[in-house]
């Protein structure tokens, strides 16, 4: 172990010789230890801690951390051409965050090696119920106790036993989001705290990230998978109500795939497809469809447009002019009869009829394929100069510490 | 394996050719005006107001607090809420400051009416012509300007990673005079006041800013909010009687 642990180049500065005896540790065992510092110069995670257990002399010790599974490729493996990916280590694995200043946790200290080893955290009393997935519970709001995303317990708190602090942050977005009375796809039931033993397997950052995976409580309510940042993006697979949703940070864009079949889409600034082959809309149903601006269809293609009914008529109905124009030849073909009535009809006469107006082509000048289009936006294949949402500050992480 | 890296310069190698667009009206795009003879046009204007859209009460982002159409003048935010009218004629009297500004301070003197709504609308929203983009990667455009290098500016505005979506937009009224689909301004007060109803019932307003939307509403309507109380109902026919 001791070796392995060196030849990663991780400093086991000395072989343990508290006991007196060579290359005996005689501190063996596990101990209870507090975090005194978490940063750590070597980015290998290791944690200083203090373990009382070790007396009130250099009670502050550098520990490795151990993480639940990972690893890397045989650095012996490793070729000389160190620009090659071939010829280099690779990692993977879990990386967890380190635990905060003051939590306890335990540390194991084998026979052989001086540097304890962090194998978990200690949860404290009271001090879990944002873990598993960030419930919302009760809160203190306004000057009283209501439901909505809920903080750790203060811990000077003697009053009301389960009001906890308001998540202001969290619930302005479920405001923003219109979610902040949807118990479901808004608030989150997922708590370490609902019930015991848990039905809830949840991971969160400590800015307020969060994945959950979730048996759902004694009532079958909150079976769900989900995954949400801190500012309110989310995917959320539910079981109990049979649905999938997705929504951004503001909640101005949304989909949902419920259970009945239905899919419902939201966009506040715009749906944009784009599709190199056919857009198929079947639907065994009505189409409908309305725009309060304008409808814009147009065909570039030598079929160009075709409409037709099997059973039922074609209405059309304009509330001011309606202009057709022709490049060619007009053609009005009826197997009846042909009416035509109006106040006054004009045949080739001193009044020309009005041109009809095109539909309007918009420069598609973020692409590189598809040049104009009625569309106003028109999605490509990446790198796709029209996203909008982009980050210029290259990544950065370390290689060699010293 | 080839990687590239992303290029805070304009060259041949990311320059748009905007010769394979369509230019929607050449005489805007290629007629030279003395920039004291020209003026902000309708369609910019319109540009402007459809990107900002009105909104009748306050609302706070990135700590900048903001009424109508974003305008943040302190006695429109404090008082009973900006009807749509009220909060153009405000608008508009911003933007004529800024285009006055904006002749003494700009390089050329004479542009394309084009080139001058495309310039003004930057100014408006940056308040410089000298770069864009973000701290990470800046396109300083002051030169390109100067010698009226036009594509080169378009590219820059294009490619801007602050505010894209707008100095794309920009780029197109620039080279092609494609101001976009024009959105008359009965209809964003509509889907504005649609947007009002919204916020209101779903409780993420606060008691001024409520105060303001059910004022906006009735007095754009006529018509109350739900669930508003009798005496809020009265003190309103009343303030606007």
């Amino acid at each position: 172990m001791a070796g392995i642990i060196k030849s990663d180049g991780v400093r086991v500065s000395n072989r343990a010789k508290q006991g007196g005896t060579e290359n005996i540790n005689t501190l063996h065992g596990i101990y209870i230890a507090e975090v005194i510092t978490n940063a750590d110069s070597l980015y290998t995670g290791r944690i200083t801690v203090r373990i009382a257990d070790f007396g009130s002399k250099n009670t502050e010790t550098i520990c490795l951390l151990a993480v639940p599974f990972g690893g890397h490729t045989k650095i012996s493996d490793s070729g000389k051409d160190v620009t090659l990916d071939s010829e280099t280590t690779v990692s993977y694995g879990m990386w967890p965050q380190p635990p905060e200043v003051g939590t306890n946790v335990v540390v194991a200290f084998t026979s052989t090696v001086e540097q304890g080893i962090v194998i978990g955290s200690l949860i404290a009393k009271d001090r879990n119920a944002m873990m598993g997935g960030r419930s919302s519970g009760n809160v203190y709001a306004n000057g009283e106790v209501s439901t909505g995303a809920a903080m750790e317990k203060n811990p000077h708190d003697n009053s009301d036993p389960d009001a906890k602090p308001l998540d202001t942050h969290l619930q302005s977005i479920l405001n923003q989001q219109g979610l902040s009375l949807d118990y479901v796809r808004g608030h989150s039931q997922s708590s370490a705290r609902r019930e015991s033993p848990s039905k809830v397997f949840g991971i969160t950052t400590r800015d307020g990230h969060v994945f959950t995976l979730d048996d759902g409580d004694e009532t079958g309510a909150s079976k769900n998978i989900r995954l949400r940042t801190k500012d309110g993006a989310q995917i959320l697979l539910d079981d109990s109500k049979g649905f999938i949703f997705v929504t951004t940070q503001s909640g101005d864009a949304w989909i949902e795939m419920n259970n009945e079949g239905k899919v419902d889409i939201y966009s506040k600034g715009g749906v944009n497809v784009h599709t190199e082959g056919d857009y198929n809309v079947h639907a065994k149903g009505s189409i409908n469809m309305q725009a309060e601006q304008g409808v814009n269809i147009k065909s570039t293609g030598g079929d160009g447009i075709k409409m037709e009914t099997t059973v039922g008529g074609i209405d059309v109905y304009s509330a001011l002019d309606i202009k057709m124009e022709s490049a060619a030849n007009y053609h009005l073909l009826v197997a009846g009869n042909q009416i035509i009535k109006g106040t006054r009809i004009d045949f080739n006469g001193s009044m020309a009829p009005d041109s009809a107006t095109k539909p309007t082509v918009q420069n598609q000048t973020v692409n590189d394929n598809v040049l104009t289009s009625v569309a106003s936006r028109v999605p490509e294949h990446h790198p796709w100069l029209g996203v909008n949402g982009v980050e210029e500050k290259p990544p950065v992480n370390k290689g060699r510490t010293a | 394996m080839p990687v590239t890296n992303l290029q805070s310069t304009i060259d041949a190698k990311n320059l748009i050719d905007y010769s394979l667009f369509t230019n929607m009206d050449a005489t805007t795009t290629n007629t030279l005006v003395n920039l004291s003879d020209l003026e902000a046009s309708d369609k910019i204007i319109n540009f402007k107001l459809r990107l900002i859209n009105w909104k009748g009460y306050k609302s706070t982002r990135d700590g900048v607090t903001t009424i109508g159409y974003k305008s943040t003048n302190v006695d429109a935010i404090a008082g009973t809420g900006l009807i749509e009218s009220a909060a153009y004629t405000l608008y508009i009297e911003m933007f004529k400051d800024k285009e006055r500004i904006f002749k003494k301070v700009f390089p050329l003197s004479t542009l394309t009416q084009s080139q001058y709504d495309a310039m003004l609308s930057l100014y408006i929203a940056t308040s410089t012509f000298s770069y864009v983009g973000t701290e990470d990667r800046k396109f300083y455009i002051l030169d390109d300007i100067k010698d009226r290098k036009w594509d080169h500016v378009a590219t820059a505005l294009t490619l801007s990673g602050l505010d894209r979506t707008t100095r794309q937009l920009e780029a197109k009224i620039l080279m092609l005079s494609d101001y976009g689909s024009y959105k008359d301004r009965a209809l964003i007060k509509e889907q504005s006041l649609q947007h009002l109803i919204k916020d209101y019932k779903t409780n993420q307003l606060t008691d001024e800013q409520k105060t303001q939307a059910e004022y906006v509403y009735y007095a754009e309507t006529n018509r109350f909010l739900t669930n508003m109380t009798e005496s809020k109902k009265r003190l309103l026919v009343k303030q606007l009687s």
